[in-house]
């Protein structure tokens, strides 16, 4: 018995096998998490290594250059670069996406071992950092506080980072800008010398002051008791009271060397939120765990926080890295309820009975809830791209529904029992759904297959649209006609309301059918007429609007957050970098009302802040997180705004480096060239990067270039003269210990107050250590007790320290990067580098690269358009083998240029540029294209079998599959209009792609309706005219 | 006793056998999935392709006082829905073990 028939006959066990599946769909939905991307690993390898004492160009030489040559042979490495700086190598390794990270650490390890033992003597073990995505922070927070802000750390160290870190999924929090209390002891050198004290010294007295000591028990009586000494100091104040020395029986206390301050760490990180000191907690998520849980349950756990902080401690958030993951996916259901709907309204319309319409509607929950179990089963997200896959499924999932449907109805009115109708009228068309469907799945199945980035964007786009394709061919197989044979007869009672509301529409219909015949008719007797002036068209979009032809990788995409990176002069003091930052907040504020929040810092955070170590960061360099709001909400986008921060920046001679990025990078940031210029020569590659940088920056492609090489940071060195040392009885490392004593202090001990430890460090006084002549009075202690001032064994020296040396695969280079300002495309700002490189003098061992962003679009291009090319074979072999034919198929691929003169119009007129997402639209639309081909085709065949002249034919599959073709096109069109239109947060991703499916399709459709018939006649009358001409011959022969 | 041989359009599908059944006629004998088209007009059944439907036939050899009965019942059958396609022919049985 047929599948159809099994359906039609047990309808309870066919409606109990698809509710089960749409249960299953939605239990998926509810325990699917959502994401702003499909998962993808790490997949950059960091090595690092410390050479300490050497400068920039030994590690280069003897460190870096090992490691390079070892490292060169991992397998799967797509780039190997490195910054030699001083006392660090670092070697960044990256793979191809898609590489399996762990497989690729421990080849790293097996290559590292193999030199371990010939690296050079006091550098370190290398060892192996892992970096990806999840390394960004999720969270930003900042707590600003107004009593409290002297233990705010503390504070937040114990209330809040302690039970958020508990949280599931929650990794590393790391807080900067929250002042440190610190004791200070500051010296008075000359009184230090008068007396003979030394930092050292000092340090070494309060740390034997400040100890309790347990003495063991004593017996006394019956009983016992323990004995302690607690001599740890109670109040910093105490601390006056220590005896540093007693000479010629006067006793040397602390207080009259020294002044103690019970304050703040100094030269620390210091962080701004809305112009108010705070602290920024950082919370970075553990990787691989799912940022919007994450986020919900670290905000969960914050509510239930916040009571316990003090009073005048506030917590807000800066930045929320799931809000524009949630509004994106919002945005999507949006679009996804109102294709739905326009879908149905379509079928309606067309249909004319209710009844009918749900049949069809009825497939697409089915189909979309049976793909869920596919994202809920691997262990998937519910993001752009999957979600994008559910909204172009809709408008295709009825498609076979409705040739099932609309065959049954023919039954049912030739008089069949519903029952029969709805298993013959199945039985017949089901071959052709089923090859319909393969046909998409040939579009669909390789983009599973793909490897690299686009691989890791559309797998799940191409398994989930296969997944609804084949679920919903089985519905329209089995439930369909089960349905069909339940609620549909051949006597539908028609209402006058109905007949006034149809009667119009259906005469319509005809009327249009009418005229399509006629147009047939005249088209294919004029074929030559036809098929040349599709040429023309074809060859007049092409020329017009090819060569002008934007291309880009992604769009840009506004999440409603900036982050602007300012470097000031490199010895630029803090103080002076907190009253420009202060300054241009106070500024950014009043020119852009739509800031949230702004928060700022600068400073080089503390050695503890596993964040703030890893950025690029100094007391000359300002950090800004802006956030902006949801673009719902705003006049002006991100990008708008990035550009007046941009402008503003420019204002300022100071600035040495402007940098503002939108998002948290990855994808839907401002697309940029970067411009690798490899030489080995430090001066000639800044001077032609500098050119370049120039040549960008005067061109209105870019807003903003930077160079990737720093300036020379100025530095004073301590020359110490060694004979002079030796002659005291010092040597380097104790000189330079007790230099350092002075300018940076030594912590002599812990003060302890209700159970934390604060430092206490002893240190010259602020007025002693604020000029080069200060330096040169530090004073030095020999063994011998006298004392010796630094000028008097060494020498002051301002010196350059050479930037960090950056290579990639093995040689030196250094990159131009610039961002391609708002409403100019990709290309157009690599076609403008490419003439300023023409431009540029340069020498001939230096060579120049474009990558980045170009470098990844290219490789996808190239991806996608093999892909392509694949596909239109499949596709064809696919048609080929349903026809039994090599001519219909092939007439049917004319439907596939003229898909491309629809994009190429529609891109053109709305002036968007190519980018993957539009290529995934012509991708798609390959399949969708060739289907009212198809259509149309296999009826004038069934015509000719029944005995018609091609031409009859012709026109007969005209009049006939109109209705059809028109239907499912505009389910599959209007059901891309809404992501075509879409305004919603995150639609700039998914815009371009709705917009090539709508044009191509469109286009595509109007034209291949007139040209398909017109060829097949040319191919099918050359063929009558051969198969006469041999009958004739066999009845001349006869 | 009469032979009648029905050619029916497979949509009919149990019906015949029904209608058999009211005239309390017992015996039959059925085919399934055959080819056929009539011998005037409509639409040939030939499961294939450019004409997907196809024909059952039955033949049942029935008294003779209920053979007119049936005869005229399949042709009000047929003139239900002249579409599907139903033909009816009957003859003389001669002898039968």
């Amino acid at each position: 018995m047929s599948i159809y028939r099994s359906a039609v006959n047990n309808p309870v066990t066919t409606l109990l096998i698809f509710l089960a599946f749409a249960i299953f769909g939605v239990f998926s939905l509810v325990n699917t998490s959502i994401a702003q991307f499909p998962d993808f690993d790490a997949n950059v390898v960091m090595v690092m290594s410390s050479y300490p004492g050497a400068s920039a160009s030994d590690v280069e030489n003897n460190l870096t250059k090992l490691l390079e040559n070892t490292l060169n042979g991992v397998a799967n490495l797509k780039n190997l670069s490195s910054r030699s700086k001083e006392n660090t190598s670092i070697i960044i390794l990256e793979f191809e996406y898609g590489t399996d990270i762990d497989d690729a650490c421990n080849d790293i390890r097996d290559k590292l071992d193999l030199v371990n033992t010939a690296l050079p003597d006091g550098a370190s073990v290398p060892v192996l950092f892992k970096f990806g995505m999840d390394d960004m922070p999720v969270l930003i927070l900042s707590a600003t506080a107004d009593q409290s802000i002297s233990g705010l750390d503390k504070i937040l160290d114990d209330k809040l980072v302690t039970p958020l870190g508990r949280v599931n999924g929650v990794g590393t929090i790391s807080v900067s800008g929250a002042p440190a209390r610190e004791i200070f002891v500051y010296c008075d050198p000359n009184k230090l010398a008068s007396y003979g004290l030394s930092i050292a010294g000092i340090s070494q007295i309060i740390a034997a002051e400040n100890r309790n000591v347990p003495s063991g028990n004593i017996d006394i009586g019956n009983e016992t008791f323990t004995l302690r000494v607690e001599k740890e100091f109670k109040d910093p104040s105490e601390l006056y009271d220590v005896v540093l020395s007693s000479r010629n029986g006067q006793i040397v206390y602390l207080r009259d060397v020294a002044t103690i301050i019970d304050g703040q760490e100094e030269k620390t990180e210091e962080s701004f939120t809305n112009g108010v000191r705070s602290a920024m907690i950082a919370v970075q998520k553990q990787s691989g765990a799912n940022t919007v849980n994450v986020i919900k349950s670290a905000k969960k756990k914050l509510k239930a926080i916040e009571p316990s902080l003090p009073s005048d401690v506030k917590v807000s958030v800066v930045v929320d890295g799931s809000e524009n993951i949630i509004n994106s996916i919002n945005s999507l259901k949006e679009t996804i309820a109102i294709t739905l709907l326009v879908v149905m309204l379509v079928v309606f319309i067309f249909l004319g009975r209710w009844r009918a319409t749900f049949i069809i509607v009825l497939s697409i929950p089915i189909a979309l809830l049976g793909s869920l179990v596919y994202l809920y089963a691997t262990g998937n997200t519910l993001n752009i791209i999957s979600m994008s896959a559910l909204s172009i499924a809709i408008g295709m999932v009825v498609d076979d529904a409705i040739v099932v449907l609309e065959n049954i109805s023919t039954h049912l009115e030739r008089g069949e029992k519903p029952k029969e109708a709805a298993v013959h009228g199945t039985s017949e068309v089901g071959i052709s759904v089923i090859a319909s469907t393969l046909t998409m799945l040939c579009v669909f199945l390789p983009l599973t297959m793909v490897s690299g980035m686009a691989g890791i964007m559309f797998k799940q786009l191409g398994w989930i649209v296969s997944i609804i394709m084949i679920i919903s061919t089985t519905a329209a197989l089995t439930p369909v006609p089960m349905l069909c044979s339940l609620f549909l007869n051949n006597k539908h009672k028609t209402g006058k309301l109905y007949t006034a509301f149809f009667t119009p529409i259906d005469r319509a219909l005809n009327w249009i059918s009418e005229v399509y015949a006629k147009v047939i008719a005249w088209a294919v007797v004029h074929r030559k007429t036809v098929v040349f002036s599709a040429l023309a068209i074809f060859v007049a979009v092409i020329a017009i609007f090819g060569p002008g032809m934007k291309t880009e990788y992604f769009p840009n995409s506004d999440s409603g957050r900036l982050s602007v990176s300012i470097t000031l002069p490199v010895s630029t003091e803090q103080t002076v970098t907190a009253e420009f930052a202060r300054n241009f907040a106070e500024r950014l504020k009043q020119e852009i009302p739509e800031i949230k929040v702004l928060q700022y810092r600068y400073g080089t955070p503390s050695s503890s802040n596993v964040w703030g170590s890893m950025q690029n960061n100094g007391s000359y360099i300002i950090s800004m997180n802006v956030n902006l709001g949801s673009m719902e909400n705003r006049e002006r986008s991100a990008s708008e705004i990035a550009d007046i921060i941009h402008k503003d920046l420019r204002e300022y001679p100071e600035v040495k480096k402007g940098t503002v990025s939108e998002g948290m990078g990855g994808i839907g940031g401002a697309s940029s060239v970067t411009l690798e210029i490899y030489g080995y020569d430090f001066d000639e590659t800044d001077r032609v990067a500098s050119a370049i940088k120039n040549g960008m920056l005067a061109n209105e492609n870019f807003t903003q270039v930077v160079l990737s090489r720093d300036d020379y940071t100025p530095e004073y060195q301590v020359d110490f003269d060694r004979t002079k040392l030796a002659l005291n009885g010092l040597n380097s490392t104790t000189a330079a210990a007790g230099f350092s004593a002075a300018m940076s202090g030594s912590v002599a001990s812990l003060y302890r107050e209700e159970g934390e430890e604060y430092n206490i460090r002893v240190i010259y006084d602020k007025h002693f250590r604020s000029s080069v002549q200060d330096i040169e009075n530090i004073i030095l202690y020999t063994p011998t007790g006298s004392s010796v001032k630094v000028k008097e064994v060494g020498t002051v020296v301002e010196s350059k320290v050479p930037p960090t040396i950056e290579r990639k695969n093995r040689e030196r280079y250094i990159t131009v990067t610039g961002i391609v300002s708002r409403g100019h495309a990709l290309s157009e700002a690599v076609e403008a580098t490419n003439s300023i490189i023409a431009a540029t003098d340069i020498p001939n061992n230096i060579s120049t690269e474009i990558s980045g962003d170009f470098e990844e679009q290219q490789k996808m291009f190239r991806n996608l358009i093999m892909l392509m090319a694949l596909i239109i074979i499949l596709v064809y072999m696919v048609m080929a083998s349903q026809f039994e034919s090599y001519m219909s198929p092939f007439v049917i691929m004319f439907s596939v240029p003229f898909a491309f003169v629809g994009v190429f119009l529609g891109l053109g007129i709305t002036g968007t540029a190519m980018g993957v997402m539009a290529m995934i639209g012509i991708i798609i639309l390959l399949g969708i294209v060739v289907k009212n081909g198809i259509v149309l085709i296999d009826y004038t065949i069934l015509m000719r079998e029944r005995g018609m002249s091609a031409v009859e034919a012709s026109i007969t599959a005209a009049r006939s599959r109109l209705r059809p073709i028109l239907m499912t096109t505009l389910t599959t069109v209007l059901g891309m209009l809404p992501m075509a239109l879409g305004r919603g947060e995150g639609s700039e991703l998914w815009r371009s792609l709705g917009m090539t499916v709508c044009w191509g399709l469109t286009f595509s459709t109007l034209i291949t309706l007139v040209l398909i018939p017109s060829v097949y006649c040319i191919f099918a009358t050359r063929e009558e005219r051969k198969k006469a001409r041999k009958a004739n011959g066999a009845t001349v022969k006869a | 006793m009469k032979a009648i041989f029905v050619a029916y359009n497979q949509a009919y599908g149990d019906e015949i056998v029904e209608l058999l059944d009211e005239f309390g006629q017992r015996g039959f004998t059925q085919w399934q999935d055959i080819q056929g088209r009539g011998g005037v007009d409509g639409e040939p059944h030939y499961g294939n392709h450019a004409w997907p439907t196809q024909n059952y036939a039955m033949l049942a050899i029935v008294p003779d006082d209920k053979a007119q009965d049936l005869l005229k019942a399949l042709r009000e059958k047929d003139e239900a829905y002249p579409d599907l396609g139903l033909r009816a022919f009957s003859w003389n049985i001669e002898q039968a073990i």
